[in-house]
């Protein structure tokens, strides 16, 4: 069957299988290796994007599902080769380890900051639940997050 | 070096990571490649009745199947054991169990195929035939008198006892604390 998706602001028309799940279609059609696949049961949120804005797990989408909606990916967020304050928050406040969960990660915390610009630390943590981390223990990957938050104040 | 010491210095690996662009096992493409399937045990304890894979292998696009019991006659050898207790009882392990699983997931038969879609298409044709039987899934458990044993060889599924330090001393610390969950695993 025939989907077509605009991924990162370029639009894609490509036949898929119909149990072709968005994280597949992603990684291997379009090529984007930066969304992860991390387990089978939607649980670590590797494979978090955005899907008309709204954060994701395109392991648990179909391409499908997808048809006609606009993806960002962690690939779609440096705008013109400069890094989104949640991005940078991560280089800042050393929430990198091996960087598998980071993309995922990444992408939850853009939308939380979207939905509530100003979180607290118990909605920052309650925020990123569905993303596993199994290097960090998941403080400085807070402290991006509150990081981005504040320089996102700013009108940035 | 002064400059570095007590210094808050970013990461140089971090770029790639941020943006995506991390070299994982599974963002490798290489020419020609072929991806595995492995076929897993739904039961905690089971004998292999038996295994035939004759409708996988023809599966457009499987380039092998293989049962454990392929890869021994194939030359396959055991997995090595390289922890040095003394007395300690290493039963086989083999890369796939060909006689009985031992826990859920555990692979009894193997799939490499043209795609990551054939190759999980082809596990489904795979028809394997188990007697389930009783598990064990407790540690403490797994060492009493008459729990299932997990290898035939292994009496009591116990692999070594190791002894570290003074243990007359130890029993002397302990005897005067009051009792915490944490004591029993110490000792």
């Amino acid at each position: 069957m025939k989907v077509t998706i605009t991924v990162n602001g370029a639009t894609h028309t490509d036949e898929v299988e119909p149990r072709t799940l968005l994280v597949h279609y992603v990684r291997e059609t379009l090529g984007l290796t930066g969304t992860n696949v991390g387990c089978d049961t939607s649980q670590c949120g590797a494979c978090t994007v955005l899907m008309d804005g709204q954060a994701v797990k395109s392991c648990t989408v179909l391409a499908a599902q997808a048809d006609g909606s606009e993806i960002t990916t962690i690939e779609g967020l440096a705008k013109n080769g400069a890094l989104h304050p949640v991005q940078q928050g991560f280089w800042e406040k050393h929430g990198v380890q091996c960087g598998f969960c980071t993309p995922g990660m990444i992408m939850t915390a853009v939308d939380l900051l979207q939905r509530n610009p100003n979180p607290t630390e118990a909605e920052i943590r309650h925020g990123l639940e569905g993303n596993l981390c199994r290097c960090t223990g998941y403080q400085n990957i807070v402290k991006a997050v509150q990081y981005a938050a504040e320089n996102m104040k700013g009108g940035a | 070096m002064a400059k570095y010491v007590g210094a808050s210095i970013k990461r140089k690996e971090d770029p790639r990571f941020i943006q995506g662009k991390g070299s994982y096992v599974a963002n490798l493409t290489l020419p020609n490649m072929a991806y595995l399937a492995i076929k897993r045990s739904p039961y905690g304890h089971a004998k292999i009745k038996s295994i035939n894979t004759k409708k996988a292998a023809k599966l457009p696009g499987v380039i092998a199947v293989f049962t454990g019991q392929d890869l021994i006659d194939g030359g396959v050898g055991k997995l090595p054991c390289g922890w040095n207790v003394p007395n300690i009882k290493v039963p086989a392990r083999w890369p796939l169990t060909p006689d009985k699983v031992r826990h859920v997931g555990d692979g009894v038969a193997c799939v490499a195929a043209e795609s990551p879609y054939i190759a999980a298409d082809a596990l489904d044709l795979i028809e394997v035939d188990y007697e389930p039987l009783p598990a064990v899934v407790d540690a403490r458990k797994a060492a009493e008198p008459g729990a299932p044993l997990v290898h035939d060889d292994v009496p009591g599924n116990v692999s070594y006892t190791w002894g570290i330090g003074d243990k007359e001393a130890c029993d002397k610390a302990f005897a005067g604390s009051s009792p915490r969950p944490w004591n029993r695993a110490r000792r």
